[in-house]
């Protein structure tokens, strides 16, 4: 079995080769690269020598298929990757699977597992092994490690027209800290009226040793957080100890991002939210009013506990 | 300016009906508009409020019994209608029931260059349901046409697309000639709601009903949809708000999570 494995930026292609590892024994790769990172895990590696567009990947990503003749193609889901591979598999009349979690082989079928309904459900589907397929693995979930088969590389050197003109690229800010990595996470939505008020949950957050997520609106609308702090199903999953949500409604999109946490709890004004549904504990009461009140109570024990250690 | 529009009636995800074995029933789960399908709609109408022309709406029903679903798809076309759509041109087929973003792009593109001449297409990010982020990607091969996924903000010069699309790390500003397609994000703008009144005035405005004319290809697959459910306590405190802060901190201590 032969696979066309495809990223965009090469340090996202180690998901897709583990998957590809698993169903196949050779393994092209398409990328670009820039920098020294060893390409490994690969048969062969056609290589552009910079940075290409979407479009320009499609017409190329196509001919590299037409000429292989892959069994089956993986990318890894980054928005641009599952655009590129979505026009292609357009092209070649396949089925793409989308933030693919798991798969199995069940006989001549494969099992492909994803989250659907806002990431609140699992999608089992079955589908015929033999059939030319595509995936797109979600990220952190089929890891190679060291396969150590070095590629013979080629080079991509042609110039391809593109209808797209790239005219300029802003990095996004970001946060020091990685959310993901964080023990305990204060999640803000909504219920603040406005990004000033923001310091109550900092300040939460500072006495509980924690970092402070959102909900979507709060980073995508209102741009309050950066986006790396913007937990849900279109952005980042987190599994922390405690998440505290604050004014945040529980739509299924946010809970997919949350719903791993260890401890959930729950703070919002009106007692009939979603959000106390997933919750372990939940508070019904105005956050102006009850942050406050909260705060000082863990001052207090704190306070309490270093005199109680002499210090 | 001639506008598409593709909106898809999706699950319901505050309806989702559930069988005791943990199976989502798709039978008796109501279904709706997307919810960025909204965002692409209003993105249409105001595009047709500043350069005029016709807005049409298309959508291909995949999620059956029909007979169980029409209701609510013809609610939802009708409310597309009273956002400022012109017409309606809706697939509804038997052979359409339970397929992906893969068969639906393909149907809808026949029934696209069989309606007219379009400069703008222009769907949601994803669906709210399955979300395979696909549609508009493979809508732009079958048409041979250029695509441009994930935009926040959009901007017509002399014929040319102008568009900030929202990336992982990046905002990216690209330029494009139309006729093209676009995929909009949530953010792009409010979609303003209409109110029962106007959906009934907007009865006299077509929806055409269409069965598919020649087989498109469809993978057979098996598939079985199942909840996610993990089991919290549930408690709610009570008492004032003093009260309920030192029971909050008790209960945080009880769990191990504050020493
Ligand atoms: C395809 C798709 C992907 C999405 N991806 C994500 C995602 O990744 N992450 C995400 O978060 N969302 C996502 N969403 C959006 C999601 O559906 C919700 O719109 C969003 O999560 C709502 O954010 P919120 O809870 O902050 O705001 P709201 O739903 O407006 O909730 C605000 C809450 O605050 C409470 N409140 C108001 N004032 C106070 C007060 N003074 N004190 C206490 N409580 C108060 C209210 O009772 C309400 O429950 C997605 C949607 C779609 C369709
Ligand atoms: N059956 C359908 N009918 C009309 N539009 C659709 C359909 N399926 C998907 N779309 C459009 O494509 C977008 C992305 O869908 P998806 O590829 O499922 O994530 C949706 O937001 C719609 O705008």
């Amino acid at each position: 079995m032969k696979t066309v494995v495809f990223s965009n930026e090469y340090k996202y292609m180690k998901d897709a080769i583990g998957l590809a590892s698993s169903i196949s024994n050779e393994i092209i790769g398409i990328s670009y690269f820039e920098t020294k990172e060893k390409p490994e895990g690969l048969d062969k590696l056609y290589l552009a020598e910079k940075r290409l567009n979407n479009d320009s990947w499609v017409s190329i990503v196509y001919k590299i298929c037409e000429v292989e003749k892959p069994n089956y193609i993986v990318t890894t889901y980054y928005k641009d990757n599952a655009d590129i591979i979505a026009q292609v598999c357009g092209k070649l009349q396949i089925p793409m699977f989308t933030n693919v979690i798991n798969l199995r082989e069940d006989s001549n079928k494969f099992v492909v597992t994803r989250p659907i309904l806002g990431g609140r459900a699992l999608f089992n589907i079955k589908v015929d092994k033999t059939l030319c397929l595509a995936f797109a693995v979600q990220h952190n979930r089929f890891n190679f490690e060291g396969l150590s088969k070095v590629p013979k590389i080629i080079e991509i050197k042609e110039e391809v027209e593109t209808r797209i003109q790239l005219k300029q690229r802003k990095k996004k800010p970001k946060s020091k800290i990685k959310i993901e990595d964080a023990e305990m996470v204060v999640g803000v939505g909504r219920g603040f009226k406005n990004k000033d008020d923001l310091k109550l949950a900092f300040e939460l957050a500072e006495l509980l040793n924690a970092q402070v997520g959102c909900s979507r609106p709060v980073s995508a609308d209102y741009g309050w957080l950066p986006n790396d702090a913007w937990l849900g199903v279109s952005s980042k999953s987190i599994r922390p100890k405690l998440y505290i949500a604050i004014g945040i409604s529980g739509a299924p999109q946010h809970i997919a991002g949350i719903q791993e946490s260890g401890l959930i709890v729950a703070i919002n004004k009106d007692k009939n939210a979603p959000i106390f549904k997933y919750a372990d504990y939940g508070v019904v009461a105005d956050l102006y009013q009850f942050l406050p009140v909260l705060i000082k109570e863990l001052k207090n024990m704190i306070n309490s506990s270093r005199m109680y250690r002499g210090n | 300016m001639n506008i598409a529009v593709f909106v898809k009636a999706s699950l319901n995800l505050s309806m989702i009906y559930i069988d005791s074995d943990e199976k989502i029933n798709i039978s008796r789960t109501p279904i709706v508009i997307s919810e960025y399908d909204k965002n692409a709609i209003e993105e249409g109408v105001r595009l047709k409020e500043k350069y005029g022309g016709k807005l049409v709406v298309f959508s291909a029903l995949t999620w059956g019994p029909i007979d169980k679903k029409s209701q609510d798809f013809e609610r939802m076309l009708r409310e597309c209608l009273a956002m400022g759509a012109d017409e309606a041109h809706a697939l509804i087929d038997e052979n359409l029931i339970n397929i992906s973003s893969y068969e639906s792009s393909i149907a809808l593109a026949k029934l696209v260059n069989k309606v007219g001449n379009f400069n703008l297409f222009i769907t949601g990010e994803g669906s709210m349901d399955t979300s395979s982020y696909q549609f508009a990607s493979r809508l732009a091969s079958h048409l041979n046409l250029p695509v441009i996924t994930f935009v926040r903000h959009l901007e017509i010069e002399e014929g040319k697309i102008i568009a900030e699309r929202d990336l992982e790390d990046e905002i990216q500003v690209v330029e494009c000639n139309m006729p093209c397609i676009v995929s909009v994000t949530g953010e792009i703008n409010f979609p303003r709601t209409v109110s029962v009144k106007q959906i009934l005035q907007a009865k006299s405005k077509p929806i055409l009903r269409y069965n598919i004319e020649e087989q498109i290809p469809r993978i057979e697959v098996d598939f079985e949809i199942k909840q996610i459910s993990i089991k919290r306590k549930n408690v709610i405190f009570e008492g004032s708000i003093e009260e309920v802060a030192r029971m909050l901190v008790g209960a945080l201590i009880k769990e191990g999570i504050l020493k």
